[in-house]
């Protein structure tokens, strides 16, 4: 029995660490292949992976004296992950040992997967921690079989002497992934048995094919052993019988295959003054979401509680129309299918999430609210792989495809059967039949082309529709207006994405998308109905100059242009601030206006700089320019943000802006709105600070102000002047987040929300509250890995509830009998408040091909009535809380391949 | 309940009869009434307050170039009934209802004639209940048009469930039959189950579904028939629909006339006589009733 050279272990994070010692304070070096350049460590979208590792000589005196120790190493990996230059970056603690001659001549033979920036590979330089530590491993070996001739394979044998003879190959294998078929490298592989009393034993490692192969194995049993750190040891004895070759494949099971734990990326770098990122693996195990992706952002610092089944996302006291949606920076109108129920996006599609509650930079416009950027991902299958993912709600499937070196295909779709279970569940005789219940459905297709490594060319094509026909036995009793017992709604878009990222080097790069699509909206309750069908293109090109050390230079161009066709019948739809309660709106009151091909320009140019204006201080300057062909009106929104990185671990930050929004289609409309109105604005103020004490911990705390202006307001008129430009508006609070990175099996975060959003109405002088204010959002997410493959989680919300206007007294309207409220004071009143307990366990079976995961989403575990509204009764003299969900659990079945 | 006009949209020069249903628990004393009209009033949200004073609206009428004395009072009187009468001259509301411009909005939707507003504030002398009522009162145009007539419903039915004859089969059909309830002050009143599903049944005949010319939002000539609703209300218990409905061509006219009714038990409500109320309306202010009383029965377990 020896002793060996330990695992080791791979400090990736030092990437960041090193980072920061660096001269300027935040950079880390990197290089191409003529020069070596200062760039910002947070620039890389991936931080070098090992791929084979090499085992250290152990000192022999250190060894004899059982003296373990580190050694941090500076390693310079080119663009193809090889070592090129090693360097000592801190000694062991016994620099006459030798460790650190040891620990340099192994890390010369590692090979890492590079390390890129925008999907590009590039040099890089790394401190890597090796660990020298004592441990039994295997039985010294006696015999040596030699190592291989064919050194492709990377199959190394460690111990055995050279061969007396031409070496035959009688035992080789394959190591894969249990579950995810993975080709497994850099594995050390040990075979050994007992002979006369003694242990014999050899090793071998795994090629980067997964391969590895022992020669001249003596005929007869021997055990096999394949132990590797974040994995369980594997065990199994084979058979070696005279004259013929063993061959094995073997299902390496990974210790834990929880989300965090696959791939470690770097922190994509942050410009803006708040920024909320969260990656695919992180959002798919949130608590509360029900395995929905973009669920996860109604977590964030600065959202407040949307109504249940309201699909509405609230970004720091904005509507929810002032805020924009887009999936790799084409907009989109809309992220969820109706009621909120379901992502039109997979997980699987995702990279992650960008979000901007405020304070945005210049490529981004037409929103006065917020923006959520949603990444689709960059797949390199290295197998054809996917997911069937089953719940009550749908089931959908993802598959990813190889092809060739350099492309790649993903494939997903999804259908929901809510349909299916309310017709079977919805007596024949109800008095509202389902002809089509809610249904959704939606696809997406994402190819990718690098022709060089210059270039990445994309197609992301995606659609989305929704559904859903009811038929009222009598109409009457939802609205004497209604001509029809037929009612539907189908809601549905469509976008083609074609992308080409150019990346010739560190010093320039140019992103151009371009994108067509079209959106319908569809409300049909016979006299009453709401046609409308867009046609959307949209060019968004953008250009990065690094001029000189101190400088760096975006530009480009957000353009839009839309065609709709529309006609509609409908009274006004109720704005902001307008109270709502249950019943119909007054269908008596409707307009009607019918259009074709009604064309709005929308070319935009942004410009941003970044500079360095001194150790730590960046300064980022921009502006948009803006031209809206409705009423011809060019816009300048000057943008301003700053980041003072004062230490290590805090950071200062602020930011001010001016942004534009074009009104509601239906505020401008001739025949329901305005045509006059002009643009509505905000001015975005806000200051904050950041403070990371740990590595994997943050505070990040900002104050803002918003200030709204030019609203589009009430006036009580009919059109062309039932709208004017004369509302305006203040949202002001504080947002802090407490994050922890997943560390010690735990991840989690804190976000806590102290605002007001007020308005006021053209002819008011009064502020009134702004119809979802929530003083106080609070929300805890906590997620722990267990071991065996187990991870549960939880999510608790505590949210001010929202203002309502409360009913004075009633009329009796006898020519449609029923009472219409009379209101008083708008958001004059606030519901109780909201709190909600959500409960998420996971749990993975690996089998050798394929993964079994089953989750059980337990959303409001304590039953919480939590009010949503009122239901008045029939003369509003009183009134029974609408409540919320009630306790609702969510089972989930994922099987990965 | 309701408040009928008769004829339902006068013509320049005529009255209308202002007739209010009004539903009073028995052993409640009479209410008291206060009528008044409104020609442009505010939005529902406000309680359809009164746009102008009585004297705004006399200065507009003189400046227009009409007798100011004309106008009806805003205050309609305090009997059970009130009349009014169409006197305001078309050339004074006729700015009202003619577009701004071509292809524009008329400040007021005057495709069934001037809309005014009916108010009718009905109290309880012991002030413990109050109820404000409003409704559309339409001031045609023009005389040539075919009159809207109020729709009628011609009679009311109950199926009654018997108790079967002793000795008969417990799993045959209970025996039924059908009672005429026009009245239910004969002596030939239905006697209906509590807390059982009870039918009951209006007749109104289809051409009570009166065609006439509508305007589409273009202005341009609909021909189009009434819609029909019918408002259900019972002194007791639930019924399967609040109003049911009926629209030609698209709805079935027998379950628009039906209705189910589940009385409650006598713990919950003692008398053992109910009013069935009936209240049929057009889509064009024409309205009537039915009021008929019905006896309750408890059902004994062996006629399970």
């Amino acid at each position: 029995m020896t002793f060996r050279t330990s695992s080791v272990a791979v400090i990736l994070l030092l990437l960041s660490g090193s980072a920061s010692a660096q001269p300027d304070g935040a950079g880390a070096p990197i290089k191409d292949d003529s020069k070596r350049e200062e760039v910002q460590a947070t620039q890389l979208s991936k931080v070098p992976k090992q791929i084979v590792f090499v085992d250290a000589e152990y000192p022999k005196e250190a060894f004899d004296k059982k003296i373990e120790a580190d050694v941090t190493l500076l390693l310079d990996i080119d663009a193809q992950g090889k070592v090129t230059q090693v360097g000592i970056a801190e000694p062991s603690a016994f620099p006459e040992m030798g460790f650190e001659e040891a620990a340099m001549v192994a890390a010369n033979g590692f090979l890492f997967e590079p390390a890129e920036i925008n999907g590009m590979p590039v040099a890089v330089q790394i401190g890597y921690r090796y660990r020298f530590l004592q441990k039994v491993v295997v039985p010294a070996p006696e015999p040596a079989p030699p190592p291989t001739e064919n050194g492709e394979t990377g199959a190394t044998p460690v111990a055995p002497a050279a061969p007396k003879r031409e070496p035959v190959v009688n035992f080789s294998g394959v190591l894969l992934e249990r579950g995810t078929r993975l080709k497994l490298s850099g594995f050390n592989v040990t075979v050994f048995r007992e002979i006369e009393g003694k242990t014999v034993g050899y090793e071998a490692n795994s090629n980067a094919e997964g391969k590895f192969e022992f020669f001249d194995l003596d005929p007869g049993d021997w055990k096999v052993l394949i132990e590797q750190p974040g994995y369980f040891p594997f065990r199994t004895t084979e058979s070696v019988v005279v004259g013929e070759a063993t061959s094995v494949s073997y299902y390496v099971e990974q210790a834990s295959y929880n989300p965090y734990d696959v791939t470690v990326t770097a922190e994509r770098p942050r410009k803006e003054v708040s920024r909320t990122v969260i990656s695919a693996k992180e959002i798919d195990k949130v608590p509360g979401t029900a395995g929905d992706p973009l669920a996860v952002i109604q977590n964030f610092a600065g959202v407040a509680r949307a109504p249940a089944f309201s699909g509405q996302v609230i970004i720091r006291g904005s509507a929810p129309e002032d805020s924009k949606f887009f999936v790799d920076g084409i907009e989109v109108p809309a992220i969820y299918h109706f009621v909120g129920l379901r992502s039109v996006l997979p997980i699987g599609m995702l990279d992650g999430i960008d979000f901007y509650p405020g304070n945005f930079g210049p490529e981004f416009g037409r929103a006065i609210g917020g923006i959520i950027d949603v990444r689709t991902k960059h797949p390199k299958p290295k197998k054809i792989g996917g997911y069937a993912d089953i719940s009550l709600l749908d089931t959908g499937l993802y598959l990813e495809i190889p092809v060739g070196e350099k492309a790649s295909l993903a494939l997903a779709g999804r259908r929901s059967y809510i349909d299916a279970i309310l017709n079977a569940v919805v007596p024949s005789d109800a008095s509202v039949n389902l002809i089509r219940a809610p249904r959704y459905y939606d696809y997406q297709i994402l190819g990718t082309y690098r022709p060089t490594p210059e270039h990445e060319l994309r197609l992301f094509m995606f659609a989305s529709d929704d559904k859903l026909a009811l038929l009222f036995e009598s109409p009457g009793e939802a609205d004497f207006s209604l001509t029809t017992g037929r009612l539907s709604v189908s809601n549905s878009f469509q976008r083609i994405i074609l992308s080409d990222k150019y990346v010739p080097g560190t010093r320039f790069s140019n992103h151009i998308r371009v994108s067509a699509g079209e959106d319908n909206f569809d409300f049909d309750a016979g006299d009453l109905f709401f046609k409308l069908h867009w046609k959307q293109f949209q060019l968004r090109e953008t250009a990065e100059f690094v001029a000189t050390d101190w400088l760096t230079v975006r530009v480009g161009s957000d353009s839009a242009y839309r065609t709709v066709d529309g006609d509609i019948r409908l009274p006004p739809p109720p704005k902001e601030g307008e109270p709502m309660v249950n019943g119909p709106p007054d269908f008596d009151n409707s307009f009607a206006t019918k259009f074709t091909n009604r064309a709005a320009w929308f070319p935009g140019l942004f410009a941003e700089g970044e500079i360095t204006a001194a150790k730590g201080l960046k300064i980022y300057p921009g502006a948009r320019l803006e031209y809206f062909s409705r009423n011809e009106a060019v816009l300048f929104s000057p943008r301003f943000t700053t980041r003072y990185q004062i230490s290590d671990k805090f950071l200062l930050k602020g930011g001010v802006g001016l942004f534009v929004q074009e009104p509601q289609p239906d505020e401008t409309d001739d025949g329901f709105g305005n045509p006059r109105l002009k643009q509505e604005f905000a001015g975005h103020y806000s200051i904050g600070m950041e403070y990371q004490p740990r590595v994997h911990l943050k505070f990040d705390t900002t104050a803002f102000y918003k200030d709204l202006f030019d609203q589009v307001s009430q006036t009580g008129m009919l059109p062309p002047n039932i709208y004017n430009n004369g509302g305006s508006g203040r949202v002001y609070g504080l947002e802090t987040v407490i994050r922890h990175e997943f560390f010690n099996n735990f991840t989690g975060w804190i976000a806590y929300t102290l605002s007001r959003a007020e308005r006021t109405d053209f002819g008011s002088t009064e502020r009134r509250l702004f119809d979802y204010d929530q003083t106080h959002i609070l929300t805890l997410i906590a997620s722990y890995v267990l071991p065996r493959n187990w991870q549960i989680g939880s999510r608790f919300r505590l949210v001010s509830g929202n203002p309502i206007t409360p009913v004075d007294r009633a009329v009796y309207s006898a020519s449609e009998d029923r009472f219409q409220p009379v209101f008083g004071q708008p958001n004059s009143s606030r519901e109780g408040a909201f709190h909600q307990l959500d409960i998420r366990v996971d749990k993975r079976w690996i089998y050798d091909a394929w993964i079994l995961g089953v989750y059980l989403d337990i959303q409001n575990i304590y039953n919480r009535a939590n009010p949503e509204g009122r239901n008045y009764n029939f003369d509003y003299s009183d009134f029974q809380p609408q409540q919320g969900l009630p306790i609702l659990p969510i089972l989930g079945i994922r099987g990965e391949f | 309940m309701a408040i009928q006009s008769n004829p339902v949209a006068p013509v320049p020069g005529e009255s209308t009869t202002l007739t209010p249903l009004v539903y009073v628990p028995d052993g409640m004393p009479a209410p008291t009434f206060e009528w008044s009209w409104c020609p442009l009033v505010g939005t529902a949200n406000d309680g359809y307050p009164c746009q102008f004073t009585e004297a705004q609206l006399a200065q507009q009428l003189q400046a227009a170039g009409a007798d100011p004395s004309v106008l009806p009072p805003y205050n309609l009187g305090t009997q059970p009934t009130a009349v009014f009468p169409h006197t305001l001259p078309p050339a004074w509301f006729a700015p009202f209802c003619t577009p701004p411009t071509p292809g524009g909005r008329a400040l007021v939707n005057c495709n069934l004639g001037f809309p005014v507003q009916i108010r009718l504030v009905v109290r309880l002398p012991d002030g413990s209940a109050t109820i404000e009522s409003v409704r559309t009162l339409n001031l045609r145009l023009e005389s040539e048009t075919a009159p809207n007539l109020n729709p009628v419903i011609s009679g009311m039915s109950a199926i009654e469930v018997l108790p079967r004859p002793p000795g008969s089969d417990p799993k045959a059909d209970a025996p039924t039959r059908v009672v005429d309830t026009t009245d239910g002050t004969d002596g030939t009143a239905a006697t209906l189950r509590r807390q059982r599903n009870n039918k009951i049944r209006v007749a109104v005949f289809a051409d009570q579904s009166q065609p006439y010319i509508d305007k589409d939002e273009r202005g341009s000539p609909l021909p189009s028939n009434e819609r029909l609703y019918i408002s259900w209300f019972f002194e007791t218990g639930d019924a399967r629909r609040q109003t049911s409905s009926f629209i030609p061509g698209e709805s079935n006219i027998e379950r628009f006339l039906e209705n189910e009714w589940r009385p409650e038990s006598p713990q919950d409500y003692a008398p053992n006589v109910s009013r069935v109320y009936a209240v049929v309306r057009d889509n064009r202010g024409g309205v009537s009733w039915r009021v008929t009383t019905v006896n309750l029965r408890v059902v004994p377990e062996d006629e399970e």
